[in-house]
């Protein structure tokens, strides 16, 4: 049931983001005129920042880049949990960790 | 490792070390940023653990270091993104371009997800070496 339903979920996310994508009015124009002139037009007087990518990465898609951050640390949590709570290959728990 | 990877890596260590924290800091003003210098610091770590021993490497930062500062940067990025627009409008200021100490809310933001992504990635060394 707990697998079904999980399925579900999956389908339905991956339904509405292909569809959202395909039914926006203006989507790809938006993102290309009007977004893209304003970054490269007004994000160094309005960050101060030289370097363009910086302000946009850590300024006008800061929530884009704090999801790269939280994948990455979600696969350090994943290989802890691998790594400390599965079982060696010889059957032993693994050592206390140091400092 | 012989005695040359172990003579030559005593220098080139350091210098990756400086290099990743100095790409972390012209974050703003040149290509580069949060995560290419914390990778460039975890593998100035990697090069010390592999070369002399996990030991030695545990003495810049220990692996339980690694796990307490990873947790609360990641808290203090995520409420620093959050509340980003006040914070940029109302806290840090601007500065004068082309400076290094300006621009401080992509200065600041570039800092804390440096030391995130090394310690991540530090961690994730540690725990691959010791298997």
């Amino acid at each position: 049931m707990k697998r079904q339903i999980a399925l579900g979920v999956c389908l339905l996310v991956t339904a509405l983001s292909i569809g959202s994508v395909l039914f926006s009015q203006g989507f790809p124009d938006w993102g290309r005129r009007k977004a893209a002139d304003y970054y490269i037009t007004e994000g160094m007087a309005e960050t101060n920042a030289p370097s363009i990518l910086g302000a946009i990465v850590w300024d006008f898609r800061a929530f884009d880049t704090l999801g790269e951050e939280i994948v990455l640390f979600t696969a350090a949590v994943g290989v802890f949990t691998v790594m400390v709570f599965g079982i060696s290959e010889k059957g032993k728990k693994r050592e206390k960790i140091g400092r | 490792m012989d005695l040359i990877t172990r003579t030559s890596s005593r220098i080139v260590a350091l210098v990756i070390l400086f290099f990743g924290i100095y790409i972390i800091l012209h974050g703003h003003l040149s290509p580069g940023g949060s995560f290419p210098g914390g990778v460039i610091i975890a593998s100035a770590l990697a090069l010390t653990a592999v070369v002399f021993g996990i030991k030695k490497a545990e003495m810049f930062i220990g692996e339980r270091t690694a796990h307490i500062v990873e947790g609360l940067v990641a808290l203090a990025l995520c409420i620093m993104v959050i509340f980003e627009f006040f914070i940029r409008k109302m806290l840090l200021p601007l500065g004068t371009q082309f400076q290094l100490f300006s621009a401080w809310e992509i200065l600041t933001l570039n800092i804390v997800g440096g030391v995130m992504v090394s310690m991540a990635l530090i961690l994730i060394i540690y725990l691959m070496i010791r298997g």
